[in-house]
């Protein structure tokens, strides 16, 4: 195991340093735990990773430090990764969000609940395969929610995060979505109907 | 012996702050109204036009950063050329220019006399005036110029009035940040740097003194916010764009570097800002780099009627050799930015 | 956004929000975790703690505790942080 500070250090030099110890494990590849202080960073390291065909992920730390693991070698490449993933069954859940509140009552508890709602879905295991936003729930998946470093990471985590554009274009903000994929009503209803279960927010 | 990079944490535009991060501060600004001032920040425009008379516009913009190159009058050169260029792309004339310098109290002076003296050809070659300047202490050193100029109200190049049917023209190779990112990892080979540096030095006056003859409907200059960005931005709310893969000119080297991964904290920044506004597809991982790649001093993107655009490319190739049309104007689709 | 804010009820946890949402601090929420006893149903994360706490305190927001997210083999540990 190599371990790498590049805590202090801007890209291209974290990459640079971790590809190097990369190659220099050869064939029998190992692994490779690199502090970084940016997120920017910790992005482009994972892409490198992704780009080569390794298996990557990170962990915060105290101080803005994140370390990112990467490990290289047999066993460990993408592909074989994806084989893995797709024989284990997935989730078939799909969760659609209609509004941006939950349940019903004062809207100012709706708001902070269906935010709280989103943060708990990301912890399930399995995670679901979709989640979708229509009507005023698009409004959670724009730039300015603070739900969106939530749903950036379902996403990371494979999970589809649909947008009806319909409603994106109704409410004006199709410019300040953050996250997921524009579709239109087909795409809806096909992750609907190819759903084992539903949560309707 | 001095060095100007190992004072600078990120150099050039690639240090510019966030597409998203900025809109958000800046939005909270109040809106200033003055119908003589034609374009104003609200717009994100290149630049600020302030209209004098029925003739007479003034484009006043600034720019300055850190360097990303170790030769000090190279960098002088290349933020002068970078600075001047939001004048170009609102379809202006420099008329004088201040310069802005911060730098170090524990660098020699000599290093700055060459900075200033590279920034002092560029803006003799505009056929601009240095007429003064502001400089303070500072950790990092910075350089770059206030730009005035002059511009015809009737035929300001907005950045974002394309019309469906236009083509689109990049005059500048993209792939500059990327460059500079290798040579501060120290794997760039000599001739891309120089291909880099040369081309951020150009002036796009000569570009841009060639789209005079023909009509424009939008123009503005490649940034640190990278090619998509702009493109995005130039749609506005009415119109898409489709972009030719193919057809994007870059330094060779460029491409090598991004396919070994040798890249910047801006390129990333740049493709998280354009999350949800263009589908990649089975776009080569170093083409979308490319695409991202924070470009300081880049080239003019411009809009054009079909009908002349390739005309007008033959004139703006016989200045910028490398220029293509890189695309075409489309009515609103699903997304801003569709590739081909 | 390591840290987790309690609140004694909801309705504080609601204007801690809006507080922190109105002066740009970087806030999001999240249901209180299993592992933390003190507090109402809502938490806050936050990045800055003492900044968040200052401005809460500012506007007569009270904060029940202030924890520390981990994460170990057996998930994610709520250590709380003394301040």
């Amino acid at each position: 195991m190599t371990n790498i500070d590049c805590t202090g250090q801007v890209c291209p030099i974290p990459v640079i340093r971790t590809k190097k110890s990369l190659a220099a494990m050869g064939e029998a590849g190992g692994v490779v735990t690199v502090l970084v202080d940016n997120d920017i960073s910790r992005q482009n390291l994972q892409k490198m990773a992704t780009g080569l065909g390794y298996q990557s992920e990170y962990q915060q730390r105290d101080n803005g430090i994140i370390e990112v693991t990467i490990v290289a070698g047999e066993g460990c490449a993408v592909e074989q990764q994806t084989i893995a993933i797709e024989s284990d069954e997935d989730s078939g859940l799909v969760v659609a969000i209609g509004r941006d509140t939950m349940g019903a009552g004062d809207p100012e508890l709706g708001k902070i609940l269906i935010k709280g709602f989103i943060y708990a879905v990301k912890e399930l295991t399995p995670l679901p395969t979709h989640v979708l936003f229509f009507n005023s729930g698009v409004s959670l998946a724009t730039s300015e929610s603070n739900s969106i470093e939530d749903l950036r990471e379902l996403e990371a985590a494979s999970v589809v995060v649909l947008i009806c554009g319909t409603c994106t274009n109704y409410y004006g903000i199709t410019e300040k979505i953050g996250v997921g994929e524009i579709t239109n009503m087909y795409g809806i209803v096909t992750a609907m109907a190819s759903a084992k279960r539903i949560i309707n927010i | 012996m001095i060095s100007l990079l190992s004072n600078c944490t990120s150099g050039g535009c690639g240090a510019k702050i966030g597409p998203g991060e900025l809109s958000k501060v800046l939005s909270r600004l109040p809106a200033f109204c003055d119908p003589k001032l034609l374009v104003g920040f609200d717009a994100s425009d290149d630049a600020a036009v302030y209209q004098i008379n029925a003739d007479t516009a003034i484009v006043s913009t600034v720019d300055f950063f850190s360097p990303m190159v170790e030769d000090p009058r190279s960098f002088g050169r290349i933020a002068a050329a970078n600075a001047l260029s939001d004048v170009y792309a609102m379809g202006g004339t420099p008329l004088f220019a201040l310069n802005l310098v911060c730098y170090p109290e524990s660098l020699e002076l000599d290093a700055l006399g060459e900075i200033l003296a590279g920034g002092a050809e560029k803006i003799q070659e505009s056929g601009a005036v240095l007429s003064g300047g502001h400089s303070i202490y500072d950790k990092e050193p910075k350089y770059g110029l206030a730009v005035t100029g002059r511009l015809d109200p009737k035929q300001i190049w907005r950045n974002n009035t394309p019309a469906p049917g236009d083509q689109l023209i990049l005059t500048k190779p993209l792939g500059v940040g990327i460059i500079m990112a290798a040579l501060r990892g120290e794997m760039a080979d000599e001739q891309a740097v120089k291909a880099a540096i040369s081309s951020m030095q150009r002036l796009n006056k000569y570009a841009a003194e060639k789209m005079h003859s023909f009509p424009i409907n939008a123009c503005t200059d490649i940034t640190g916010f990278g090619l998509l960005a702009h493109a995005r931005e130039m749609t506005g709310e009415a119109t898409s764009m489709v972009l030719y893969r193919s057809e994007l000119p870059y330094i060779q080297q460029a491409y090598e570097y991004a396919g070994d991964y040798l890249i910047t904290a801006a390129g990333q920044r740049n493709r998280n800002h354009m999350q949800g506004f263009v589908d990649l597809g089975d776009t080569s991982f170093a083409l979308q780099e490319l695409m991202f790649d924070p470009q300081t001093s880049g080239g003019l993107f411009l809009s054009a009627p079909k009908a002349c655009a390739q005309e007008l490319l033959s004139a703006i190739q016989e200045v910028e050799p490398q220029a293509k049309i890189v695309g075409e104007v489309l009515l609103h689709q699903n997304l801003p930015i569709l590739l081909r | 956004m390591s840290y987790i804010l309690t609140f004694p009820n909801t309705h504080a946890a609601i204007f801690a929000e809006k507080a922190l949402l109105q002066a740009a601090y970087s806030v999001g929420v999240m249901p209180m975790p299993s592992g933390i006893k003190a507090g109402c149903g809502i938490a806050l994360r936050v990045a800055d703690y003492i900044a968040s706490d200052a401005l809460l305190k500012k506007n007569n927001i009270v904060v029940s505790a202030v924890y520390q997210a981990s994460k170990n083999s057996q998930g994610t540990v709520y250590s709380e942080v003394a301040f």
